[in-house]
């Protein structure tokens, strides 16, 4: 555990600076935008290509943001306050965020489509990300087309919080599923197959289990 | 560029001197008169020069934390709006700091639109305090 919090702490104060970096990019940027359009009816050869590397930029700034602060989540899972319980569907967002690019490798698309609010569930921030990102992982590494889409979901269903990986046409063996269910001893996650879903249910706090 | 907060008494207080002068260039050209400043020490100073009516406030800094500089400012020049715009957002800070007197709590990077709608709101507050003020008398 001690590894761990020096890790996230480090991590955290490493993120925290990257934003301050992005901060920069992105002023700069923005003064580049502010120069052209007070000088718009100057000629300059330039401008379109120009106008354009700094939408680039900044909308690569705004993507930058987005791990960044997923990955802030992920740094601050250590911290005392995550050991016991924990908000699922920000969890769910913060991984969903942090596989676009494993996804990507898949020629998949992870797209979190939302969670109910306040989602509390009896287990720590770190392996309940864990539990999630394997998930995730399994879905991943089935076979599927080009392209394919996983909507990940957090869900309270009668009092249990279950998150939801869908994927048209899923179908994981029980070899798979027994598998899972190995690696996902200790986030106190369960695996079912759910028709075109992979679910993980996990303990609500002193309710089911 | 300009609009209605032209005079406004604005103090930029953050150690990214690259992102603060910047930041000040770019509120120029809407207008502003931004001062700027590199740490807390001198943010104080500054304001014991002429107290600022918005001070834009990152919240870790070498010396002083932005947090001491929230509550020296407030305790000293309480009609200062303060708005902080930090790389460090945890929850906990942002509770610390609306709780300590900050007017609103942004992260960065920062769209500028919204940072101006931000010190639009804080000049609005910062006016009707101190006519507020100035009608009990103080």
């Amino acid at each position: 555990m001690r590894e761990a919090r020096f890790m996230g702490t480090v991590t955290a104060m490493a993120m925290h600076d990257m934003q301050n970096v992005l901060a920069i990019v992105r002023e700069s940027a923005g003064l580049m935008g502010d120069l052209l359009r007070i000088n718009k009816d100057v000629p300059f050869k330039h401008r379109e290509a120009l106008e354009r590397a700094m939408g680039h930029i900044t909308h690569h700034v705004e993507r930058g943001k987005g791990i960044l602060e997923a990955m802030s989540r992920l740094a601050h899972a250590t911290d005392d306050n995550q050991s016991e319980s924990t908000d699922l569907s920000t969890c769910c967002r913060v991984v969903a965020q942090l596989t676009e690019r494993l996804a990507r490798m898949k020629k998949a698309e992870v797209r979190y489509t939302g969670g109910a609010p306040a989602l509390i569930v009896e287990a720590g921030t770190m392996p309940v990300m864990a539990a999630v990102f394997l998930g995730l992982r399994l879905v991943l590494d089935q076979p599927g087309a080009d392209d394919r889409v996983l909507e990940l979901s957090a869900e309270n269903r009668a009092g249990r919080p279950v998150a939801r990986i869908a994927t048209p046409d899923l179908k994981l063996s029980p070899a798979d599923l027994d598998g899972l269910a190995v690696a996902l001893a200790g986030t106190g996650a369960a695996p079912q197959q759910a028709p075109g879903a992979l679910e993980l249910l996990f303990p609500s706090p002193g309710g089911k289990a | 560029m300009s609009d209605h907060l032209t005079g406004l008494r604005l103090l930029l207080v953050d150690d990214e001197e690259g992102f603060v002068t910047t930041l000040a260039e770019r509120l120029e050209l809407r207008g502003l008169a931004p001062r700027v400043a590199l740490n807390g020490e001198q943010a104080l100073a500054l304001a014991t020069e002429e107290p600022p009516q918005v001070m834009v406030l990152d919240l870790r800094m070498p010396g002083m934390s932005g947090q001491e500089v929230l509550r020296a400012v407030k305790g000293r020049w309480p009609l200062t709006e303060v708005i902080m715009l930090t790389g460090h957002g945890s929850e906990q800070d942002r509770d610390a700091c609306l709780a300590l007197g900050a007017g609103a709590y942004h992260k960065k990077p920062l769209d500028l639109e919204v940072l101006m709608d931000s010190i639009r709101a804080a000049a609005r507050r910062n006016e009707e305090r101190a006519g507020k003020a100035q009608a009990d008398g103080r």
